[in-house]
C-alpha cells in the first residue's frame, strides 16, 4: 500500500517553541524581585528550566517577534536576555507581538519538557509548539486528461483502428516494467500479476511507494484499463509485473544542481535476474545512462534475450548521438520519441541502434494517487554542505509527461500485442514485427531507416 | 553506499565461491555480499554476485583484487542508470 500521504506530514516543528511573557511579570522592572537572579529562582521555574536548557546547549537561538526587536538588532546575550528584551517591548507601542519570542532548539532536544516547565511559570502568558503549515495545493484535484478516445498518442499509433480490425488482447503475455514502482491502488490500473520491491537478498529491498510516479506513468501507458470511463486507455491488456529498481534516497546531480532518484544497481540487477527466472516475455526499461555496461550488466541482458524476452528500452533524452544503455546493447529494442507532427522530439537521442519511434511528447498517463516528488532542489545546510532542499513535487492521479521514457511503453505494449497475435516467437522475430509495424514519417524522406526515427513511428494497425 | 558486481568463472567450485563471499562479508567496509539471485536456475545468473560497500570504502581496490582471483571472471563498478524522462 502507498506509504506517503498528507497525514504523514508532521503537525509541529520539532525544534520550535513560541512563548509570550506577561506584561506584569516584572522581569524588566525588578528582576531582583525574582530572587536577585531568576536563573535560579523557584518563583520562576520555567525560566529556571530555560536557563538550564541554555547551559546544557539545547537552545540554538532566541528569535524576538515583538516590534521593538524587529526594528532593532537582536538582543545581545542568551535566552534569558532575549526574554527580558521581550518584556521590555511592553513599554513601547502597543502591539500584538509584544512580549512574544520564538525559541529554536537544537535538533534532538525534546521540546515538550521545556514547554511544560515554561507553561507552569506564572510569568509566562502562554507557550506553545509551532504548527507546521503547508502550501494549500489541492493534491486531490489532479490534472485532468482529455477524453480517453481523444488521446493524441493512441490516435497516432492507430490504436482504435487496430482494435476494430481485430487486434487481440495480450492478456496471456507476461510483461514486466522495471521502474520507480507503481501505485497498485490506482483505479485506472488493472490488478498486477506481481509487484516486486524486495528481492530476497541483503540490501536488496526498498519501499513499495512510487515516490517519483514514473513507474505508474509507464504502467498506465502499457495497460491502463480500457474504456472503463476513467482517465486514459492503455495500449493493451496484459499480464503485468512491476519491479521497483529505485531506492527512496535522492542523489546530488552537480550538472543540474539538484537531487534526483537514480537506479539502485543492486535492485536493477536483481530485477533483471528475476525477469530471467520468471520467464518474462517483454521487459520495459524507460531508463538509460552513458556509462559503458560492465560484463555482468551485458550478460544479464544477453541471458534475458536468450531466454526469449523482448527487451524494450528508451533511447535517451539528451539530443545526442552518444549511445545510452541499456538501449544500445545488442538485442535491445531502442525507442525514440516523436511529437504530434510526427517529427523527432527535440530531446530524443539518435543512433544506428534505434529500432523505431513512438509518441513521447505530452503523453497523458496515470500517476500515483498519493503525493510525491521527482527530486529535490539543492540547499545549503548550516555547515555549508549541499543537502536536499525543497521537493520538486508532481501531480497525482494523471499528468502529461515528455520523454523517450514515455515512448518506450507504447512499443513494449506493441511487442505484447505482436506475441498475442502471432504466437510466441523469438525476440529477433518480435523486433521484425515491430519494425514492420511502423510508418516512415515525412522527415525520413524515401529512407526506410534513419538514425533519428529507426524504421518510423509505431502503427498498431500493421501488427 | 557503493556497490560492485562480479561474475564467477565458469566451472568455479561452489565451495570456493562460498568462501569468497564469506571473506568479503568479513572485510571492513563491506556491508553485504552474496549471489545476485540465490537458487537461480539460469546458469548465467548462478554465476553473478554483488557486494555493497560503505561510502568511503575503496571500491576500485576491491575490484582490482577480485579481478586477480582465479574463481572470478570479471569484477566491476556499475555505470549509473537514470530515468529517461525529459
Amino acid at each position: 500500500m502507498p506509504t506517503q500521504s498528507l497525514t504523514d506530514l508532521p503537525e509541529y516543528h520539532d525544534d520550535l517553541l513560541i512563548m509570550k511573557v506577561r506584561p506584569d511579570a516584572g522581569l524588566l522592572a525588578t528582576p531582583g524581585a525574582l530572587g536577585g537572579d531568576f536563573r535560579e529562582s523557584s518563583e520562576a521555574p520555567g525560566l529556571s528550566t530555560l536557563a538550564l536548557y541554555e547551559r546544557a546547549g539545547f537552545i540554538k537561538r532566541v528569535i524576538p517577534l515583538h516590534g521593538a526587536a524587529l526594528r532593532a538588532a537582536a538582543p545581545a546575550g542568551g535566552a534569558l536576555e532575549g526574554i527580558v528584551a521581550a518584556a521590555a517591548s511592553f513599554g513601547g507601542t502597543p502591539a500584538p507581538n509584544n512580549g512574544v519570542t520564538m525559541l529554536e532548539l537544537h535538533p534532538g532536544t525534546n521540546p515538550v519538557q521545556l514547554q511544560t516547565a515554561l507553561g507552569d511559570d506564572a510569568s509566562i502568558e502562554y507557550v506553545s509548539r509551532v504548527p507546521v503549515r503547508y502550501l494549500m495545493v489541492d493534491t486531490t484535484s489532479a490534472a485532468t486528461p482529455p477524453p480517453a478516445d481523444n488521446l493524441w498518442n493512441l490516435k497516432k499509433i492507430r490504436w482504435a483502428e487496430a482494435r476494430a480490425a481485430g487486434l487481440p488482447s495480450a492478456d496471456g503475455v507476461r510483461v514486466a516494467v522495471l521502474d520507480t514502482g507503481v501505485d497498485p491502488g490506482h483505479p485506472d490500473l488493472p490488478p498486477l500479476r506481481r509487484y516486486v520491491y524486495d528481492y530476497g537478498i541483503p540490501g536488496g529491498s526498498t519501499s513499495d511507494s512510487d515516490i517519483v510516479g514514473h513507474g505508474t506513468h509507464v504502467t498506465g501507458t502499457i495497460c491502463a484499463k480500457i474504456n472503463n470511463a476513467l482517465g486514459i486507455n492503455g495500449v493493451c491488456s496484459c499480464s503485468l509485473s512491476v519491479l521497483k529498481i529505485f531506492s527512496d534516497e535522492v542523489t546530488f546531480i552537480p550538472a543540474r544542481n539538484s537531487f534526483a532518484f537514480l537506479v539502485d544497481p543492486v535492485l536493477y540487477r536483481a530485477a533483471l535476474a528475476d525477469c530471467i527466472e520468471q520467464d518474462e516475455q517483454v521487459v520495459n526499461l524507460s531508463i538509460g545512462g552513458y556509462g559503458t555496461p560492465d560484463p555482468q550488466e551485458k550478460q544479464l541482458f544477453r541471458a534475458l534475450v536468450e531466454n526469449g524476452c523482448t527487451v524494450v528500452a528508451a533511447m535517451g533524452n539528451e539530443n545526442t548521438a552518444k549511445p545510452s544503455y541499456p538501449a544500445a546493447l545488442p538485442g535491445v529494442v531502442a525507442v525514440g520519441a516523436t511529437g504530434l507532427d510526427d517529427t523527432r522530439a527535440s530531446f530524443s537521442n539518435i543512433g544506428s541502434h534505434i529500432a523505431l519511434s513512438a509518441p513521447g511528447v505530452g503523453i497523458w498517463s496515470t500517476l500515483p494517487t498519493y503525493p510525491g516528488r521527482t527530486g529535490n532542489r539543492a540547499a545549503l545546510s548550516a555547515a555549508g554542505k549541499i543537502v536536499p532542499g525543497a521537493p520538486i513535487t508532481r501531480e497525482t492521479q494523471y499528468d502529461a509527461w515528455d520523454g523517450t521514457s514515455m515512448a518506450t511503453p507504447h512499443v513494449a505494449a506493441a511487442a505484447a500485442l505482436a506475441i498475442a497475435k502471432h504466437g510466441a516467437m523469438t525476440p529477433p522475430n518480435v523486433v521484425k514485427w515491430l519494425k514492420n509495424a511502423s510508418d516512415p514519417v515525412p522527415a525520413m524522406g524515401s529512407s526506410a531507416f534513419t538514425v533519428e526515427y529507426g524504421s518510423g513511428r509505431l502503427n498498431l494497425a500493421k501488427i | 553506499m557503493k556497490s560492485i558486481f562480479f561474475n564467477a568463472r565458469a566451472g568455479a567450485a561452489p565451495e570456493a565461491l562460498d568462501a569468497l563471499v564469506e571473506e568479503l562479508r568479513a572485510r571492513v567496509g563491506v556491508n553485504e555480499a552474496g549471489p545476485l539471485r540465490p537458487g537461480a536456475r539460469s546458469a548465467a545468473v548462478q554465476r553473478m554476485f554483488y557486494a555493497t560497500l560503505d561510502a568511503d570504502a575503496d571500491a576500485d581496490a576491491l575490484v582490482r583484487e577480485l579481478n586477480m582471483r582465479g574463481e572470478v571472471e570479471s569484477a566491476s563498478i556499475p555505470s549509473e542508470r537514470h530515468l529517461a524522462q525529459d
